[in-house]
């Protein structure tokens, strides 16, 4: 355990990229739409987005940045593997918790006074405490790792790994489009997503984010540095 | 005596290149290593392997008396400061050393801050942004503050002056005399460490050609020089691993102990018997003039 918490301790000594830069990102895409917004309007924005975009690509780096200087360490992959989980878990809530907060100070002001929705927005912010937690972290862990999945796959496969990947989804995504179109299923689809909450929507994309846990980590244990 | 390595009958092969092939050596504990060969010769692999960052793809091995893959208890006993170490990007000097106090169990605080001094590095610069030697000064703290029981140094002073080099071997005997570990140093500064170390391990093209106590060694080889023919005529019956002819004169090495008798006779034909270094006889005997261990045998 004490190697876990080692790992731990090692990844937020880079406080720049895991407690200062999600939050500038996020901030700075929050003043441009306060800014917008004292043109007058109402306005319902997706800016919450670029938090969540930020945690793919800590996932995307940090394994390039910290996985050679930990395994040169003396680290167990094991260990790396349990200490980053951990991490990116922790960030995970408490970030979860602060973007609640903005939610509900949002709420109050009316909109920072001027009508702006960039925390609470209609169907994520639906549901009790628990349920906008339960959302806002899984989007968090869920970038976190698809981006974590993506770095293992280079680091395991190398860049012609990243192709294969890349080229397959691309081909699974036409194939999929195309046949939803010429099923008209689109109406189907919309319906079935209407339907679910967002809370239900975030414990499927848990599922989803335990598969890359499990598929990461099955790479980290025979990567080498 | 315990071992701090167990090696068996190691191999590693990329494809059908093989870099390290059917290696066997161990290390006894609290001793200095030198494992020596050229680029490429296969040493930096097997240190990978020993600190289970490479796979191998077949043969045994043993550090402290257990596989290292995935054990923290081996793992935690060794470090391993390679040339190539990276560190993340945002890291300062100082964030390196705090960090590796959770990694060695046995890091001294105090030690590396005067060696910080010795080497007069900035904690607060990024390591991304040192110089080569800087760079290379803390894989040296960070190596022998660590007082890990197996430390493995691998071309540990690129980019360091003479003088930074000196202290380097200074602090490190003066640290081993107080804390025996086992330490193994890889490089190409053979002369400048061949004092330092107890054993040589020599790799070339993959396949250990060289296993013997540097004090053994030493006497090893010895050449002479003197006129063409009275050289050629004293060489007969000996192994001759390097021959240099110049107009009428010559000079050439070789393998194996001179007796008394051999002296005695080169003397008669005015030859020249001078030591051989051991940077010279590791030149020698990787230059694939000659099957190193077959001579080493006889």
């Amino acid at each position: 355990m004490n190697r876990v918490a080692g790992i731990i301790r090692t990844h937020l000594t880079d406080r720049w990229s895991w407690l200062f830069l999600p939050w500038i990102v996020l901030l700075s895409s929050f003043v441009c739409n306060l800014i917008i917004a004292t043109a007058g309007d109402e306005i319902y924005t997706g800016g919450l987005a670029s938090i969540f975009i930020y945690m793919m690509v800590i996932g995307i780096v940090s394994v390039g940045q910290t996985f050679p200087f930990l395994i040169g360490f003396g680290a167990r992959r094991k260990d790396y593997f349990l200490g980053t989980t951990a991490t990116i878990g922790i960030i995970g809530i408490a970030s979860s918790f602060i973007l609640l907060l903005m939610g509900y100070i949002e709420t109050r002001s009316e909109g920072w006074g001027l009508k702006l929705h960039f925390f609470d927005l209609p169907y994520i912010s639906d549901g009790n405490v628990l349920a906008r937690v339960w959302v806002l972290f899984n989007f968090m862990l869920h970038f976190f790792f698809l981006g974590f999945v993506i770095s293992c796959i280079h680091r395991k496969f190398g860049r012609n790994g990243l192709y294969i990947l890349f080229i397959l989804s691309g081909i699974i995504i036409t194939v999929s489009l195309y046949l939803i179109n010429s099923y008209g299923s689109w109406d189907a689809i919309f319906d079935w997503f209407a339907d679910i909450s967002a809370a239900q929507l975030a414990s499927g994309m848990f599922v989803v984010t335990l598969v890359y846990v499990i598929l990461s980590y099955l790479m980290l244990r025979r990567a080498t540095v | 005596m315990s071992l701090a390595v167990e090696i068996n009958g190691l191999s590693k092969s990329y494809g059908k290149v093989k870099a390290v092939d059917n290696v066997s050596f161990s290390l006894e504990e609290g001793k200095i290593y030198g494992l020596l060969g050229r680029n490429g010769a296969g040493k930096t692999t097997v240190m990978h392997m020993i600190t289970a960052q490479l796979f191998a793809t077949s043969g045994q091995l043993k550090v402290f008396g257990e596989e290292p893959y995935e054990n923290d208890k081996v793992l935690s006993q060794i470090c391993f400061i390679k040339e190539s170490q990276k560190y993340p990007d945002n890291f300062r000097v100082a964030d390196v050393l705090d960090v590796s106090r959770l990694f060695f169990p046995n890091w001294d605080r105090e030690f590396a801050d005067s060696l910080v001094q010795d080497f007069k590095l900035p904690l607060k610069r990024r390591v991304k942004k040192l110089s080569r030697g800087m760079l290379s000064s803390v894989g040296i703290i960070v190596g022998l503050a660590s007082r890990a029981p197996l430390t493995i140094f691998d071309e540990p002073y690129l980019g360091l002056d003479a003088v930074a080099r000196s202290l380097f071997y200074d602090r490190l005997l003066a640290d081993y005399a107080e804390y025996p570990r086992t330490i193994v140093l890889s490089t190409h500064l053979i002369d400048e460490v061949s004092q330092l170390l107890e054993h040589v391990l020599v790799i070339d093209n993959g396949k250990l050609i060289l296993n013997e106590e540097s004090d053994a060694l030493r006497g090893r080889a010895c050449s002479v020089a003197g006129f063409a023919s009275q050289v050629e005529n004293f060489l007969e019956g000996k192994t001759v691993i390097h021959r240099e002819p110049f107009a009428g004169l010559a000079s050439a090495t070789i393998l194996g102990h001179l007796s008394a008798q051999d002296r005695k006779r080169a003397s008669d034909l005015g030859l020249e018997i001078t030591p051989v270094s051991l940077q010279q006889m590791i030149i020698y005997l990787t230059n694939g003039k000659i099957d190193g261990e077959a001579a080493i045998a006889r």
